[in-house]
């Protein structure tokens, strides 16, 4: 495929710099942060392709690749990349776009479950893990997904029935409606 | 040195990984490090929300540090999740006034800067070499570790400072005053895929497979670890593992505070050994 320059998304790419805080130029391919990252094996794009088509500006490949939703922020690349680009922010950015697009799809699951532990703490002001796993079940259709696991705990003493609120709900609940107000 | 710290457990020591707590709170006792409990403190959002709103990730942290600094005192954090968003947060608000502006008021928080968040190895290696050998009751002579970071202790590196990021070693120079054995092993800083535990087991199967295998190969009996997310990844889907790749491991998954409790006499009950998934009674009868 022939790239023109006048092909270039710039205006994607000014949104992935302003929202990951980094700049894609500084990046320059050596490919050190897809031979260090952990889950490359089940990504089709690896994280190195992942910056090139940034710096490209190409939207429509990067919000249809499953890769940043494969990230799991451990921070592996950006720890060694000589060029120190803070790639999992990168793949936030892209995230961040994707959801806002309703093109979620790509990591369906992994989004629930975000979903699902923000909605939880919001609830409970800490996790309740229990009723965070149910939840997840019933909105990715799994119904009895990790239900022996969740026995083992319950009988070792590891999970209670009662979450373990916090006093002050009320106040607490209001720090997200406020930063998701500031999101939108 | 501060020897009382504003306690930070948060939502995994008050529920799956209650051992991680006990053993943290009985290690401490027998030095003498006192940790009080910050009230009504909230979940720090872990990577679910930084991943999807930072802002929110930062005001959830500044609540917390927000109590902190009206205690006085230094965070001492037990989970390694944790401790990188609080001292994560700890750092940008630090550093920028206009943001702690933003975020305190967003958070409902008064935190004025200046708390240091620390992890509880770091805590306990302060107390020095010579404390921990002194408080050692029993030694776990005979015993082979496999001593395992993960990914939220040591990176960022900028924002953690907590050791080498490729090669750390706290917890191996701590587990060597109990007398016990670490093993030199290669998968140390890898990540156990534990975000992804819920959504993508499948995953995680693969990644915790190709650590046990590892630790298995140099002659480890146990695994060491200072998060609860490892710990639970790492110990709770152990048998998932051996059935999908078919292989063997019974490899108990223990907190550094139950190795180095139990080596500084506490009895297996108060360190919570029985609440591993993985059972490791038989580890420790054969060293007592």
């Amino acid at each position: 495929m022939k790239i023109e320059d006048t092909d270039r998304n710039t205006e994607f790419i000014k949104e992935i710099e302003s929202l990951s805080g980094e700049k894609i130029a500084m990046c320059y391919q050596c490919g050190k942060c897809s031979a260090g990252c952990p889950i490359a094996y089940e990504m089709n794009e690896l994280p190195d392709k992942i910056m090139r088509l940034a710096q490209l500006g190409m939207k429509e490949e990067l919000l249809s690749s499953t890769t940043p939703w494969l990230c799991a922020s451990c921070e592996m690349c950006s720890t060694r990349c000589p060029q120190e680009v803070e790639i999992p922010r990168v793949m936030e950015a892209i995230r961040a776009i994707s959801v806002r697009e309703g093109r979620q799809r790509t990591g369906k699951d992994v989004n629930i479950f975000y979903d699902t532990f923000i909605n939880n703490i919001k609830t409970f002001g800490r996790s309740f893990e229990p009723m965070m796993v149910a939840r997840f079940n019933l909105s990715s259709r799994k119904l009895f997904k990790d239900m022996k696991n969740g026995m083992k705990l319950f009988t070792k003493g590891k999970i209670g029935l009662l979450p373990d609120k916090p006093k002050g709900m009320d106040q607490i609940r209001k720090i997200y409606d406020r930063a998701n107000a500031e999101e939108k | 040195m501060s020897t009382s710290y504003a306690y930070y457990p948060g939502c995994s020591l008050h529920g799956a990984s209650k051992e991680f707590d006990m053993s943290v709170k009985a290690v401490f006792g027998k030095l003498g490090i006192e940790l009080d409990e910050m009230e009504d403190w909230i979940c720090c959002g872990a990577t679910p929300a930084h991943a999807v709103n930072p802002d929110l990730a930062l005001a959830l942290s500044a609540r917390n540090l927000s109590i902190a600094c009206s205690m006085h005192k230094d965070v001492a954090v037990p989970c390694a999740a944790c401790f990188n968003r609080m001292k994560t947060t700890a750092k940008h608000l630090d550093e920028d006034a206009a943001l702690r502006t933003k975020i305190n008021a967003m958070a409902d928080a008064d935190y004025t800067g200046g708390v240091q968040v620390k992890h509880v190895l770091t805590i306990l290696k302060e107390a020095g070499d010579e404390a921990i050998s002194k408080a050692v009751t029993r030694k776990l002579e005979g015993l082979k570790v496999a001593c395992y970071y993960g990914c939220l202790l040591l990176r960022p590196p900028k924002i953690t400072q907590f050791d080498d990021p490729e090669n750390p070693t706290i917890m191996e120079s701590i587990v060597k005053l109990t007398g016990a054995e670490a093993v030199d092993w290669n998968f140390k800083t890898e990540c156990c895929g534990a975000t992804h535990s819920v959504p993508r087991t499948d995953i995680v199967l693969k990644l915790v497979n190709d650590i046990l295998g590892d630790a298995k190969s140099h002659g480890a009996e146990a695994l060491v670890v200072a998060c609860p997310l490892c710990q639970i990844n790492l110990d709770m889907r152990q048998a998932e593992v051996e059935k999908k790749y078919g292989v063997s491991y019974k490899m108990p998954i223990l907190y550094f505070s139950q190795i180095v409790g139990l080596a500084m006499g506490a009895t297996p009950a108060e360190v919570g050994l029985n609440k591993l998934v993985t059972p490791a009674d038989a580890l420790f009868s054969k060293v007592a």
